[in-house]
């Protein structure tokens, strides 16, 4: 199977920001009030918990989650991701005084890879048992990779990326990226919100297609033995 | 790769967590890196009387050993679990995405000027029925505004269905700050063009 056929089985994006919120605030009575959903969506909007010490709300296909010190936006259907972003800067544009100390753009990506070997053939390549874990243990087997590395530009940070055996697509892989960026200690109670914003803008398409990229990246340097 | 059930540890976490000093927190994950979890609240206020009332057995046992104190009744917290699962189960595998812009609007369409990323070229110029869109979508489909055209496979159960959607998107408004930096950008070009 070439790369540029490849299709995710399943895709879906994570926004999580660090600070200090008001988990009670997300109601989706607010999200309409502030005209930031339709009211058919409030009105379809399922409530878990709204209360000021956890908030778990799904509302347009997307999981709001916020306790005193995370907030989140979640989806698994990956053409949710422009509604998300929408919501997301809406919301911290009026809620623009929110100290947010550091924000997370984490896509992540099911595939499935074809057959037993294929699958085993990527676990050895990128966790090599050779050297340390073959006769130390039985079958060793990679169960999750992550590789860090800086990012710099004008919003630097941390990219991890982290490569799994899929949980649901069978034999498959799972590939996750956190687009981490940590606020400067000066700017968390000056214009955090702002920053955070325009860290949004700039980086959600590389950060969003980070999952895809490793993925894609994965299949081209590792290819089936009968290829 | 090895794929088996993980023993590791049962995620708990206090749902208002006290953030210790120079704790660098992860934004990988919301609460539970695998999803799942627990967490635990301090749960609703309940007075010592309604407690008692409920225990009233016990209470009758203490009322005769224990000395009646005549504090007012102190509210208190009894602690709570609850599982969350961070994720709903959804799938949807995404085969097409455009992003553009509305170019014109009509009595019953709209035409939109699509790309599939900053370097597509040409552009792909389509027309859609404004009933394609939701009933409070179309009075957002003016000239200019932003959309997302996605085609994908959406999943229901063991059912799979093609799916064409147009988002409209909904952006925050330019702050007045955007607005004066854009007006200085133009004066900016603006004096800087040399006519001949």
């Amino acid at each position: 199977m070439s790369t540029a056929t490849r299709i995710p089985e399943a895709e879906g994006l994570d926004v999580v920001l660090v600070g200090s919120f008001n988990p009670a605030i997300f109601h989706p009575e607010w999200f309409l009030r502030q005209g930031l959903i339709a009211e058919q969506d409030a009105k379809e909007a399922t409530v878990q918990e709204v209360s000021s010490e956890i908030t778990i709300v799904q509302m347009c296909g997307i999981l709001l989650q916020c306790v005193s010190d995370r907030f989140s936006l979640g989806t698994k259907n990956i053409s949710n991701a422009e509604r998300m972003q929408d919501l997301v800067r809406q919301t911290f544009s009026l809620l623009s005084h929110t100290p947010i100390t550091a924000c997370g753009i984490n896509p992540h990506v099911h595939y499935l890879v074809g057959n037993d070997a294929y699958w085993h053939k990527i676990g050895n390549t990128l966790a090599p048992k050779d050297l340390v874990w073959d006769g130390m243990l039985e079958k060793p087997g990679m169960q999750s990779l992550t590789i860090k590395a800086p990012r710099n530009g004008d919003f630097p940070g941390v990219i991890n990326a982290t490569v799994e055996p899929s949980a649901k697509h069978s034999p498959g892989v799972y590939v996750k990226a956190n687009y981490h960026y940590g606020l400067p200690r000066d700017a968390v109670h000056a214009g955090a919100a702002e920053l955070v914003l325009k860290f949004i803008e700039a980086e959600w398409q590389p950060a969003c297609g980070m999952a895809r990229k490793v993925a894609e990246q994965i299949f081209t340097k590792i290819k089936p033995d009968h290829d | 790769m090895t794929e088996t059930p993980s023993t590791l540890n049962i995620p708990f976490r206090w749902a208002a967590k006290e953030e210790r000093k120079g704790e660098v927190l992860q934004t990988g994950y919301f609460l539970f890196q695998n999803e799942e979890g627990r967490v635990g609240l301090r749960g609703p206020v309940e007075k010592r009387e309604s407690v008692l009332e409920s225990h009233a057995a016990v209470a009758d046992a203490l009322a005769s050993t224990v000395e009646k104190d005549s504090s007012p009744a102190k509210p208190r917290r009894v602690p709570q679990t609850r599982v969350l699962r961070s994720q709903p189960d959804q799938r949807y595998i995404l085969l097409k995405k455009y992003e553009g812009f509305v170019t014109a609007r009509g009595e019953d369409s709209f035409s939109a000027r699509l790309f599939e990323n900053n370097s597509d070229y040409p552009v792909v110029e389509a027309e859609f029925d404004l009933e394609e869109l939701s009933e409070t979508d179309r009075e957002l489909a003016v000239e200019g505004a932003p959309l997302v055209w996605t085609i994908g496979y959406a999943y229901e159960g063991s059912t799979r269905r093609r799916e064409s959607l147009i988002y409209l998107r909904r952006l925050p408004a330019w702050s007045s700050k955007e607005l004066e930096k854009g007006r200085s950008a133009a004066e900016d070009l603006t004096r800087d063009i040399r006519w001949e």
